[in-house]
């Protein structure tokens, strides 16, 4: 049988249906390759993750499938994270990971003159195992490192075992089960004041404050110059700091503003919620900018904390307090909180809008005006 | 996005590595100790070196002797 396909010709039906189906098939390959461009370009974290689970199946080919399948795993996991971090905490610059195996026992410079460390990292059978040594090590390198130079050690240790913990939960849940048994529990097992400052940051973090607040405060305090006599002073504030914001998250709703507040000697910020609701609706936006404009020369740092439908209005204040040079916008973040009424949590979708005082004041106050 | 470099050794690689540095039969033979937790290493628990004073450490694969090799770790 002939087919006419209106070519100029005429084909046999063999013919016809093998042009018919290589065209289907470069149409197919034409759409998984505009797609898999997509995805590399728009999500390169996600591309580097499914790259890393192909080359793995032809890991035995060729050492350098076994190393990308090996890194692009890591890369993937942890460079999604640093860029949600970043999204989160504005003040915290996004850094994302590489990972460079050393080959043929070439050891770089950099790990003589740096005294870099060399991870071991095992085959690409073990995913979790090598995504856990590699979080806690990127996590502890690159997680304020200028602000934890002058903290405890329990203070340090609290903050990377609790970022690192998060990294996990949300990326890999067998890494985080394995993070949990072999580092985790040990490390409260072994330390009390570690493992409070862990349920510390637990209730931050649950009421929402702890990536756009409080992560975001600690990264203001990398600006401090602190001298050996003032460590444990410094090491005390931080304590007090992470108290002031465990009774900000324990906060009912509608409670009395007076406690909204931290005035130390490294760090002094305020709380500022853009929430009344009968002033809000009417636009009325003079209490809170004359309010706002009242802290100046008192704080280094104010947060306006604004639920969503209040976002508005709470833009318009700091768009107020900028105009006249009081504070600068320094970012904003939108994210998800917990806030206690009636004795039960309630979720609420919050922003919060972050002021910096152009000129701070914590770094050159004396101490007597505290 | 800024990127850090994380320096690695693959499982493959390792005995070159150590053979490069010169620290794979004091390895074998039980001499070298973990700078965190003093334990010994082996081939199988190391998990990290690093330089300090002239000298290549290494690290046992218990993940806290990371933050100890950092100057951090758990107060008493």
């Amino acid at each position: 049988m002939t087919v006419n396909l209106g070519l100029g010709g005429l084909l046999t039906e063999g013919a016809a249906v093998f042009g018919v189906a290589t065209m289907i098939a470069l149409v197919g390959l034409g759409i998984i390759f505009i797609g898999t461009v997509y995805v590399i370009a728009r999500q390169p974290a996600l591309a580097k993750r499914i790259g890393s689970r192909l080359v793995a199946l032809v890991a035995w080919v060729n050492a350098w499938f076994e190393y990308k399948a090996v890194g692009w795993n890591i890369e993937g996991h942890i460079n999604e994270y640093a860029g949600r971090l970043a999204m989160q905490t504005p003040g915290v610059e996004p850094v994302g990971i590489e990972v460079q195996f050393i080959t043929d026992g070439q050891v770089p410079e950099s790990f003589f003159a740096d005294g870099d460390l060399i991870i071991r990292l095992r085959d690409s059978g073990s995913r979790d195992e090598n995504l856990m040594r590699a979080a806690e090590t990127y996590v502890s390198e690159i997680l304020l490192p200028r602000s934890k130079a002058y903290m405890s050690p329990n203070q340090q240790t609290a903050l990377d075992v609790f970022v690192t913990d998060d990294l996990l939960a949300s990326e890999n849940p067998s890494a985080h089960t394995m993070y949990t048994t072999k580092v985790l529990a040990p490390t409260v097992m072994r330390s009390e004041r570690i493992g409070n400052l862990l349920k510390q940051f637990d209730l931050i973090h649950y009421a929402g404050y702890f990536y756009p607040i409080l992560l975001q405060e600690l990264a203001f305090l990398s600006e401090q110059r602190v001298v050996k006599s003032e460590v444990n002073e410094f090491r005390h504030e931080v304590y007090e700091l992470l108290d002031f914001f465990e009774r900000l998250a324990e906060r009912e709703e509608g409670a009395d503003k007076d406690d909204l507040s931290f005035i130390g000697k490294y760090s002094r910020c305020c709380i500022v919620i853009v929430a009344r609701a009968e002033k809000a609706q009417q636009g009325q936006t003079s209490p809170w900018v004359n309010y706002v404009k009242k802290t100046a020369g008192r704080f280094d740092t104010v947060y306006l904390i604004a639920r969503s439908r209040h976002v508005p209005l709470m833009s318009t204040v700091a768009r107020a307090v900028e105009s006249d040079g009081t504070y600068k916008v320094f970012g904003s973040r939108s994210y998800t909180a917990r806030i206690q009424k009636n004795g039960r949590w309630v979720v609420r979708e919050a922003t919060v809008t972050i002021l910096r005082n152009p000129h701070p004041i914590a770094k050159y106050l004396p101490s007597h005006a505290l | 996005m800024r990127v850090r470099q994380l320096n690695a050794v693959h499982d493959r690689d390792l005995e070159d590595l150590l053979a490069s540095l010169k620290i794979q039969r004091k390895l074998e033979a039980g001499e070298i100790k973990c700078s965190s937790c003093d334990k010994v290493v082996t081939l199988d628990s190391l998990g990290g070196l690093f330089f300090s004073n002239g000298q290549v450490h290494a690290i046992c694969d218990d993940l806290g002797c990371i933050d100890t090799y950092r100057g951090r770790g758990v107060e008493e």
